[in-house]
């Protein structure tokens, strides 16, 4: 990463870099093709080379650090930052999609105005900032801006903004974790959230917490789990408690099924058996008796009741946390279902603290809490003043809320009702469409950034390209505005939003990591790590008894009628509120769970599915609260009874919601809510992927009773030669005990190797162009209650390849790497290698698949854009393996173990993916393969393949 | 393609033997097209009238000298204007092709050049491993410094061309991925 840029120059110079890539990237075939040189060399990077950013991912409010690898000026790949503490290199399916928003053909692309007759009409910068100014300064006290949760210099400016204008801002955060904060405030006296270490603990308890989804830090956690799994003093359980199987839930060794929202009772329940037999910390007597009585009447029988969970079942979990050397229980998330979390997390604290957790798996002293969502409350009381006229100016500073409020709310109305409304955001939405001005932001790939999630950890971003459009830095405008404003509060001493970013982070870099000397090259140098990491001692709080007064009064509600049909929201791993809906890469691959793409199913079990008459790829409305949507149906075992599920990364499912808020907190929440549903004589459009929802007795993703167990090795002989693999043989280990099924490799192939979006009628026909994806299979047979296995399958890149012996063009051919290489240019489309493939694995162009501008900016230049007719597949990314072997060579050394990584294996949150040269006896990859649960997929075809997998563990049931 | 081809395998297998390499006359001779060949042996147009017969050819400046990248990267590079004026900030400053390359500098325009060479998409070719393998630039892009306005001088897109010189110097010809992306 360049070192030696003051920001200017460096800004000129990305402004003359990323105009000649667009030039020299998407190039019409031979003729009239232009060479348009740059003016002044590059300062950083070479031509045709990659040169990488450290930035920062603001695709949701984790603040995972990201390595942006650019070639020619434009962003071609992100990638996880292997020195960020948070995410250590990995990145989720959403953070690999955020190119696909600085891509997006719905990007603003210059500022508008929309006049009273509601015709929209570009506008300059000066004037739109002039007319706003002036609104804002004849309007005192009657500003209000809105913006998503940043904990960083663009949320503090964006506060001080609002402030010196005399409005407020809020902070429209549709999860609200706010609840978790206000338990520790209640317990502790400590205002922050936790930090949950999953590494560190035998035994997980997940209360409702879809942590591999999107609450808390899902990348983090997933590696965290993955590291309690492999753990060298034995292999942690996950134990999830909750009403539907999601994501987590379906990682977990043994899922628990209650009623909707009942896990703060499961909870409380927990707490009475574990003081009855003795908490692991000692308890002062008078609190003890105090505790003993607001937990009287939460028995495990009586619990188990309401929540639908034996008291066995109760007791037995109990006494597994109890006998756990080490433990952690996780509160319910904002999806749970439950109406009270704030009740629920200060139940689930007392818990984690009567077994010694706090200070050992639950951290404190993490959480800076830098921004803060506010109540739902806020934005009702928001929208009543939009609507009666009584605010003047209102700004949305990259949030639409009115996507995601519920519709009763009439935000969006409201918002037309508001004399001056700036919406200041990357892409078209329903706030750009009815706002007065529609202002273009730079995405974050092309601004400043920084975000400060955890204590110690400054995350930096900084613009890995220059703008595609006329667009500004948020920060800029706001600055722009007040200067122009004439308010005499809003004189802000910078000249610019980097300016003020620079500032805050050297102010930090003395305050917080106690650098002292020169800041300027403290900052530039966090700049080029992604960030100033200083390590903090974990706080160790002392229980104080303003927990006593939320649990005392707490009543086991009155059990839901069984006859019910009950609305849950499963979380969305794809899409997560609804912010990554837009990414086609995300439509298209399917939900890791349902395996549906384009679409948002709502998932009836199967019984319920013969009462109402309704099978997989019915259409079906949904009517909460007198509202009513149409929905696709999908039969599915992932809930049971009376419960169905819809994804709430359906911006449609939160806006049917109807509001509801926690009582302590007054954050959104989303009980479960009885629903009718009606079967609608159509079929939907819904592409399923999985062909069988189960293995058949196939064997394809395995399971092992424990660590040491494996299978029986197979000696038979080959009627092939051998292959000689001369120097390398590159081969994978996945360890299917590690994998979560997020999908995040298939995204990251996606951006990796250009991969065509076919689409939702295309996909239905399964001809989704997916090089690798993640089978899911449920168990044989019987309730779910552990037992989905995740299979990622990608070319297997067999020794002995079906795929090669039937290629009439020798378009297929085993290299003396080991791969199975595929030559597009020699492909002339037969088909036959894909019919011959038993993993199913190599997939055919049906059609031309157009980028058009400036989608054809995304594509990566190592790699070519496939047309009709041609059949194509994963190659262990061999682009990346050339580029490594260059590197190496030119360095005059051997390539290095793990320093070549396919995308896939670069971005996998669990660390599952291990790749690298087999034939290197020290290899990574050949210390897994050679393990005892290793085994390769269908190996008695004896196709030879190079991709082994490591059986999941599942221990027998006790 | 097939034109060229065939005559090429049909005096291999009449030899019998290792194939000879191709005639050292052809290296620096104008390579004449054959019928099927996309080869733009007729010079684009270019926008300044740059004359590498003086550069390369009367002052014998090394190709790398300007096109920079050459020898560590995939692609070799068009000069930079700033280039150019770093030479003709004092050189020739009163000829009206320098004078307009100054005034398209100072402005901050950018010389939009025709391309002349190119190969397929779907070939990576990388000069970075030819350039280090000691390989000269006249072997794919002919003498450059005997024309006055550059043309595709050798067949580049036509991997017959790769292939012969591949197999004469024993680099791989086995192993497509190499150079097909």
């Amino acid at each position: 990463m360049p070192d030696d840029l003051s920001g200017l120059s460096r800004r000129k110079f990305l402004t003359i870099v990323g105009a000649t890539a667009g030039a020299a990237a998407c190039s019409p075939p031979h003729g009239g093709e232009k060479i348009i040189p740059l003016l002044n060399p590059p300062i950083a990077g070479t031509p045709g080379k990659p040169t990488f950013y450290a930035s920062l991912c603001r695709e949701c409010p984790s603040g995972c650090g990201l390595t942006v690898r650019t070639r020619e000026g434009r962003v071609v790949k992100l990638e996880g930052n292997a020195e960020h503490p948070l995410n250590r290199g990995a990145l989720c399916a959403r953070g690999q999609a955020a190119l696909q928003g600085l891509y997006s053909t719905r990007r603003l692309r210059q500022p508008t105005r929309r006049d009273s007759s509601g015709l929209t009409r570009p506008v300059a910068w000066d004037a739109a900032i002039a007319e706003i100014a002036h609104a804002v300064g004849a309007n005192p006290s009657k500003v209000a801006l809105v913006s998503g949760l940043e904990p960083g210099s663009l949320g503090a400016l964006e506060t001080a903004f609002a402030e010196s204008m005399g409005g407020d801002r809020l902070v429209y955060e549709p999860f609200d974790l706010s609840p978790l904060r206000q338990a520790s405030s209640l317990a502790y006296g400590l205002d922050e959230i936790p930090a949950y270490r999953l590494d560190r603990a035998r035994v997980i308890v997940s209360l409702g917490a879809d942590f591999l989804e999107g609450w808390l830090s899902p990348v983090e956690h997933a590696r965290m789990l993955s590291e309690a799994r492999s753990s060298q003093d034995g292999r942690a359980e996950l134990v999830y408690v909750g009403a539907h199987v999601g994501l987590t839930a379906a990682n977990a060794d043994r899922f628990l099924r209650i009623r909707a929202g009942t896990e703060g009772l499961i909870a409380l329940a927990l707490c009475r058996d574990l003081l009855a037999r003795g908490p692991k910390v000692a308890v002062p007597g008078q609190l003890r008796a105090s505790l003993a009585d607001a937990l009287r009447p939460f028995d495990a029988g009586a619990v188990g009741d309401r929540t639908g969970l034996s008291a066995e079942s109760i007791g037995r979990l109990a006494r597994q946390l109890h006998d756990a050397p080490s433990s952690v229980v996780l509160p319910p998330g904002p999806l749970a279902g439950g109406a009270e979390p704030t009740q629920a997390a200060v139940a689930v604290l007392l818990l984690n603290h009567l077994l010694g957790n706090v200070g050992e798996t639950v951290e404190y002293g993490r959480d800076p809490a830098r921004d803060r969502p506010s109540a739902l409350a806020e934005f009702t009381e928001l929208t009543e003043r939009m609507a009666s006229g009584q605010l003047g100016v209102l700004f949305l500073v990259g949030v639409d809320p009115s996507r995601t409020l519920p519709e009763k709310l009439g935000f969006e109305a409201a918002l037309r009702k508001v004399p001056m409304s700036v919406y200041l955001g990357d892409e078209e939405c329903p706030a750009s469409e009815a706002a007065t001005f529609a202002l273009p932001k730079n995405h974050f790939l092309e601004d400043f950034s920084d975000s400060e999630v955890r204590s110690g950890v400054l995350s930096l971003g900084q613009p890995a390209m220059t703008p595609l459009y006329d667009s500004r830095p948020a920060g800029d405008v706001l600055l722009a505005i007040a200067k122009k404003s004439n308010v005499p509060a809003a004189s802000f001493p910078f000249a610019s939003f980097e300016d003020y970013w620079r500032d805050r982070a050297a102010d930090w870099a003395m305050l917080e990591a106690g650098k002292s000397g020169d800041l300027v090259a403290a900052v530039r140098t966090g700049q080029q790590h992604g960030g100033i990491f200083v390590e903090r001692p974990a706080a160790a709080p002392s229980l104080g008894d303003g927990f006593l007064q939320a649990l005392v009064g707490a009543q086991p509600e009155a059990p839901v009628d069984p006859g019910l049909t009950v609305l849950v929201l499963a979380s969305d791993v794809r899409r997560f509120d609804g912010r990554s809906a837009d990414r086609s890469w995300m439509q298209e691959i399917g939900d890791p769970l349902t395996t549906a793409a384009w679409s948002s199913p709502l998932t009836v079990p199967t019984e319920l599915a013969g009462k109402l008459g309704v099978s997989t790829g019915d259409r079906a409305t949904v009517t909460v609260a007198g509202k009513t949507a149409e929905f696709p149906v999908v039969v599915s075992p992932l809930t049971v009874g009376g419960t169905v599920a819809l994804p709430a990364g359906e911006p449609e499912v939160l806006r049917l919601i109807p509001a509801a808020s926690d009582p302590l907190t007054g954050a959104r929440v989303y009980p479960a809510t009885p629903v009718e549903i009606r079967r609608v004589g159509l079929r939907a459009l819904l592409p399923i992927y999985a062909g069988s929802d189960r293995q058949l007795g196939r064997e394809l993703a395995r399971t092992v009773a424990a660590a040491d167990r494996g299978f029986r090795e197979t000696t038979e002989k080959s009627f092939y030669p051998e292959h000689p693999h001369p120097e390398h043989r590159w081969a994978m280990a996945i360890d299917l005990d590690r994998c979560t099924g997020c999908a995040a490799c298939v995204a990251a192939c996606y951006a990796e190797n250009n991969l065509p979006v076919v689409g939702a009628e295309q996909a239905a026909m399964h001809r989704q162009m997916a090089w690798m994806r993640v089978e899911r299979f449920f168990p044989e047979s019987g309730e779910l209650t552990s037992g989905v296995s995740f299979l990622p399958m990608l070319c297997q890149q067999c020794c002995d390849a079906p795929c090669e012996s039937v290629c009439p063009v020798e378009a297929t051919y085993h290299t003396d790497e080991g791969l199975n290489a595929q030559v597009y240019n020699r492909c002339v489309g037969t088909r036959y290698c894909a019919n011959n493939c038993p993993y199913k694995v190599r997939v055919f162009n049906y059609s031309d698949h157009p980028w058009p501008e400036p989608v054809n900016l995304e594509l990566n230049p190592d790699v070519t854009a496939r047309e009709k007719g041609v059949m194509e597949k994963c190659t262990f990314c061999v682009q990346r393996i050339r580029l490594g072997e260059i590197v190496a060579r030119e360095e005059g050394r051997p390539v290095r173990d793990g320093e070549i990584q396919p995308a896939c294996a670069q971005t996998c949150p669990s660390q599952a993916i291990v790749f690298g040269d087999i034939r290197d006896v020290k290899s990574k990859v050949r210390a897994a393969s050679g393990q005892r649960r290793a085994y390769r997929v269908l190996e008695d075809l004896g196709t030879e393949p190079a991709v082994s997998y490591l059986a999941r563990i599942r221990e027998e049931e006790a | 393609m097939g034109g060229r081809l065939i005559p090429l395998l049909v005096i291999a297998a009449a030899s019998c033997g290792p194939r000879p390499e191709p005639a050292a006359a052809v290296k620096e001779a104008p390579w004449v097209p054959d019928a099927g060949a996309v080869v733009t042996a007729v010079a684009p147009e270019q926008p300044f009238h740059f004359d590498h017969t003086i550069h390369a050819g009367k002052y014998q400046i090394p190709c790398q000298t300007c096109h920079a990248y050459a020898d560590h990267s995939p692609i070799a590079g068009i000069p930079t204007a700033a280039k150019c004026m770093g030479c003709h900030r004092f050189v020739d400053k009163q000829k009206p092709d320098v004078q307009a390359l100054e005034a398209a500098f100072e402005a901050g325009d950018r010389v939009a050049w025709n391309r002349v060479t190119r190969v397929p998409d779907h070939v990576g070719f990388n000069h970075e491993p030819h350039i280090q393998a000691g390989v000269r630039c006249q072997k794919c892009h002919g003498a450059v410094e005997t024309m006055k306005v550059v043309r595709m001088a050798k067949p580049l897109d036509d991997m017959g061309f790769c292939v012969d010189c591949h197999r004469a110097n024993h680099a791989p010809v086995d192993n497509c991925i190499v150079c097909h992306k």
